[in-house]
């Protein structure tokens, strides 16, 4: 565990994005318990985001803004399908929850079951980057679709659940390769305190995380 | 044009408005190729870097939240990661950071209040690099935009590790007063 000198002496480089993974890990875990050097870290990533906003405004080459929106149709036919198989990999798991549950507790009675309401929110990784998707769905337990696609470094990571106040639970690892990973399942999301699914390192670091309530 | 907040727009190109997203990438593309050329420093490798930083704003557009910045730094902060990882992968040329510091930052195209407010700051930003020592200014501009690690700052400046470390370090440290003196100014 690094002291807040050390935390504040690192916090330029981590706005920055230059800490190596040890720093940043070291750093991740302290500034997550540690509010003043929180403050601190934000004020450095409200300078380093200026940064970008420096360089020159520089015109395209010929027919660029063409070919994107061109890609943008590309990509739509592919994020469809894939949201397809998303939503029913989650709709699936939730309904067999569903089932499971109406047939212990209402065995008796012909209950339709309704599809379950889904909602995807952001992960996101340190500096406010999004690197991913998490995909929700009411009842008890939740079913979860959990996407990685951008700036996580390959790695086997555990998937935990956290919310304030409470132990963290561990629902299950995910491997990331080329900088993507996917992992779907269930998990009980507790209905109060922030709750959050995050990726965590061996070390223990909190590499990034969906806040469930947004 | 400009008459719809950038947030709007993205929001209507995330919903799959063809209009809106034609629009978005209209207002963008220049930011966004600007720095990607800037980092990269090589056109054709730029296009490609700028083509895939909007079509991730494009897929990722629904779960912007405009309560962690603007979508212009949003959209830059892509950008940037995007060509840092090119230029992880492959680094041509080296970035000459004082070229950087001396270039205008606006062009003469009128944006949403949203660019003016970035634009004021990055102005104060580009002003407080000027005061900075030559040493300190260099380092900072290559760890600020074009992502060099403390290690490869002083790899390209042909200093120690812990000297560049501390150029960055104290760079980063009187930015944030000089910013900061500006914002109680206002």
């Amino acid at each position: 565990m690094i002291t807040c000198v050390t935390a504040r002496e690192r916090a330029p480089e981590l706005a920055l994005g230059i800490l190596d993974g040890e720093e940043r890990a070291e750093m991740l875990v302290h500034l997550d318990e540690c509010s003043s050097c929180q403050a601190v870290a934000a004020e450095h990533s409200e300078v380093a985001d200026l940064f970008a906003h420096l360089a020159p405004h520089v015109d395209a080459p010929l027919g660029f803004e063409r070919r994107v929106v061109g890609a943008f149709r590309s990509e739509r036919r592919i994020f469809t399908r894939r949201a397809i198989l998303t939503a029913a990999a989650v709709i699936a798991a939730a309904t067999i929850a569903s089932i499971a549950v109406v047939r212990v507790v209402d065995a008796d009675r012909d209950t339709p079951i309704a599809s379950p309401e889904l909602r995807t929110v952001a992960m996101v990784g340190s500096g406010g980057t999004e690197v991913g998707r998490v995909t929700v769905s009411d009842g008890v337990p939740a079913a979860l679709a959990v996407s990685v696609d951008y700036s996580v470094p390959d790695g086997v990571y555990a998937l935990r659940v956290k919310s304030d106040g409470a132990a963290t639970d561990l629902i299950g690892t995910i491997t990331i390769v080329g900088g993507r990973g996917e992992w779907n399942g269930r998990a009980e999301i507790p209905s109060r305190g922030d709750p959050r699914v995050a990726l965590v390192t061996t070390e223990g670091s909190v590499v990034c995380e969906a806040h469930l309530s947004d | 044009m400009w008459s719809i907040a950038d947030d709007a727009l993205l929001a209507g190109m995330a919903a799959g408005d063809p209009d809106a997203a034609s629009a978005f990438v209209a207002r963008f593309q220049r930011r966004v190729f600007g720095l990607a050329v800037t980092i990269v420093g090589d056109a054709r490798m730029a296009e490609d870097v700028a083509q895939e930083a909007l079509v991730r704003a494009w897929r990722h557009g629904a779960t912007f939240d405009a309560r962690r910045g603007s979508v212009t730094t949003w959209l830059l902060s892509i950008t940037r990661n995007l060509a840092i990882d090119v230029m992880r992968v492959r680094r041509p040329a080296p970035m000459d950071p004082d070229a950087l510091v001396v270039l205008p930052l606006h062009d003469d195209r009128a944006g949403p209040p949203e660019l003016a407010v970035a634009g004021d700051d990055a102005e104060t930003l580009r002003a407080a690099l000027t005061t900075l020592p030559v040493d300190q200014r260099r380092a900072i501009v290559l760890a600020g935009i074009a992502g060099f690690s403390a290690r490869e700052v002083a790899e390209s400046e042909g200093i120690p590790l812990g000297t560049a470390k501390t150029r960055i370090r104290t760079a980063m440290q009187r930015l944030r007063t000089a910013l900061a003196a500006e914002e109680r100014a206002e």
